[in-house]
């Protein structure tokens, strides 16, 4: 099953051509859902589609890497990402921003995760105000932001 | 806002796949944002008002927007 339409994937191709001008990483963190169920363990629910969207995504800009780690053989680095919850999808350039996913982004969420990847490739804070980037750049604390949505 | 300032992390949860940490959260209502596990409010927010309904809670001061008033998450929250 495909998620994008030949639609889909014309129009998120030339947006990518457009504006993924530097290299884009996509570091998702799944796990092979095996069907067997496993007493206190969670079985993630949305694993197999999550990775499937994303290679879709992936195969139209040369600019996107798509790094897919197995949380259950590689704890370590799930554990240096703060994203032992699966699926969770960090967006960054070359170093991890802080900027992560958690579940299948689909419906609005798709549109955030590309304006994210849009984001990230420009680097300059793509998109913000200059006000809101003038803000950002006088915190002098850290701010966890966590943005619960549902697809609609 | 993550990817201008290393001092900001950010997380989009997909609150049905999440129940359990939804519910931590006291979700009833998206989107809801919860900042530093401590201050939440629920609504989309324009841009400036949303950067400063954040940044005054964090500072402790009191919310200028009435449409987005962050409220902390143990002292009653609105429903």
């Amino acid at each position: 099953m495909r998620f994008l339409s030949e639609e889909d994937r014309r129009v998120l191709s030339e947006r990518f051509e457009r504006e993924l001008t530097s290299p884009v990483r996509v570091v998702l963190f799944s796990e092979p859902v095996s069907g067997l169920y496993v007493p206190g363990r969670r079985t993630c629910v949305s694993c197999r589609e999550t990775e499937a969207l994303m290679t879709e995504v992936a195969e139209l800009s040369d600019s996107i890497r798509l790094e897919i780690l197995n949380v259950r053989e590689q704890p370590d680095v799930a554990a240096e990402w703060e994203a032992s919850l699966t699926p969770a999808i960090a967006v960054c350039g070359e170093d991890d921003a802080g900027v992560r996913f958690l579940g299948l982004p689909a419906g609005y969420e798709f549109f955030s995760f590309v304006e994210t990847l849009a984001s990230a490739a420009a680097g300059d804070g793509h998109g913000l105000l200059p006000e809101t980037v003038e803000k950002l750049e006088a915190l002098d604390q850290d701010l966890d932001i966590k943005v619960f949505s549902t697809p609609t | 806002m993550a990817l201008v300032s290393g001092r900001v992390r950010s997380t989009s949860i997909e609150a049905h796949e999440f129940s359990e940490l939804a519910g931590h959260y006291d979700v009833y209502a998206v989107p809801k944002i919860i900042v530093n596990d401590h201050w939440q409010f629920t609504g989309a927010l324009p841009e400036p008002q949303f950067v400063d309904t954040i940044l005054e809670a964090v500072r402790g001061a009191e919310p200028e927007v009435s449409s987005g008033e962050a409220t902390p998450l143990s002292g009653g929250s609105p429903a």
